[in-house]
């Protein structure tokens, strides 16, 4: 009765998408243990041995949160403790050796899932590798950054290689450094600003979406959201830098 | 995995680490960078009749991007334009006995020089 068992995996998998995936689906199996079809929600209903995976289910699928971004931490949170106590090797401790392995495979991939969703960034990136796959992240380097960047490594060059005796360019390098590091903390501020306002309207868009294809004003949002990713290593980075010399 | 005798030579003793005038019509400057990490790396070539006459790099990154960029300059000295451009990141990665996590630096450095490149050429075109 493959039917049945498509029905149900449906149930959790959100109704519009999977066609958006580059990867082929997998098709639906039967359970590993008993070979029923009866398999509700990664477990199976006959023999209720838990189900692994699906190799291409991705993290906003598994999270039943459609392709939203900026869904609410709380709804998220509980989300994830729901599906931990599900697949918690805990709850697998009397059960057989293949379905403690399962549980923890399980539990792995959606760890990594909730540490990529909670995370504005890597969330991004996740979902422009779905949507555009593995080239979609930006290498195109943002020259305006780059000068100010190479200067603030410059300074930092010579802050490290200053005698310790020289206190007073010591002090005036720090200034200097100090001041750029709020410029560029507050670059980052409005850029994480920008990015939240994106997922709003990301998510307005999502929902009206009927079919499999993204339209032209969400490809342009995902365009968007790129340029903000090509900066975002390099803020990180140029801070942690500063943060390090002046400790 | 250990970094190569080579990549510790290049990153102890850096082949024509600094600067060049940027404003120099004969230089070209390639400003490039890995998004993931962060690294960034500046290369700059003196051109004079179609041929490379020096270059030089800065590069603030891991040993192996600055081992990367530090031989680029060494190959590219010399050379045509044509011939710099023709360098692929794969022949730093042998000469270098790069690891595959530390590919991503050499690519950095094939696109320094283009950018080099290309940058000399688009000052040049008016």
């Amino acid at each position: 009765m493959p039917n049945k068992a498509a029905a149900v995996e449906n149930l959790f998998r959100p109704k519009m998408m999977i066609q958006i995936l580059s990867k082929k689906s997998e098709s639906i199996r039967p359970c590993w243990n008993c070979q029923s079809d009866n398999v509700a929600f990664y477990n199976c209903g006959s023999c209720t041995s838990i189900q692994q995976f699906l190799h291409d289910t991705d993290y906003f699928t598994l999270f039943n949160i459609g392709y939203k971004l900026s869904v609410d931490p709380d709804v998220l949170e509980k989300q994830y403790y729901e599906l931990s106590r599900r697949f918690h090797p805990d709850y697998y401790q009397q059960r057989s050796k293949a379905e403690q392995d399962i549980s923890l495979e399980n539990t792995a991939l959606l760890n990594t899932a909730y540490q990529t969703l909670q995370d504005p960034l890597k969330k991004t990136a996740y979902l422009l590798r779905l949507i555009e796959g593995d080239e979609a992240l930006p290498t195109q380097a943002p020259a305006e950054l780059f000068e100010e960047i190479f200067e603030i490594q410059e300074n930092l060059e010579t802050l490290r290689d200053l005698v310790p005796s020289d206190t007073d360019s010591r002090t005036e390098l720090a200034k200097t450094l100090c001041s750029a590091a709020k410029e560029m903390t507050q670059f980052q501020a409005e850029e994480n600003a920008q990015l939240k306002a994106l997922f709003l309207k990301w998510d307005a868009l999502e929902t009206q979406r009927r079919d499999n294809g993204f339209s032209a004003a969400q490809k342009e949002l995902l365009t968007k959201m790129k340029q903000i990713l090509s900066h975002a290593g390099y803020l990180e980075r140029i801070l942690q830098d500063i943060k390090t010399a002046l400790q | 995995m250990a970094y190569s005798d080579k990549v510790i030579d290049h990153y102890s003793n850096p082949r024509n680490m600094g600067s060049l005038d940027k404003k120099d019509k004969d230089v070209g400057t390639g400003i490039v960078g890995a998004p993931e990490c962060g690294d960034v790396m500046k290369l700059q070539l003196k051109i004079s009749g179609g041929v490379i006459e020096d270059a030089r790099f800065k590069t603030f990154g891991c040993g192996s991007a600055i081992a990367s960029s530090s031989l680029a300059t060494e190959w590219v000295k010399g050379k045509t334009i044509d011939e710099a451009f023709q360098i692929k990141n794969t022949e730093i990665v042998n000469e270098l006995n790069l690891p595959p996590v530390k590919i991503h630096c050499s690519v950095l450095a094939e696109d320094a020089i283009k950018a080099a490149i290309s940058d000399y050429k688009k000052k040049n075109e008016a």
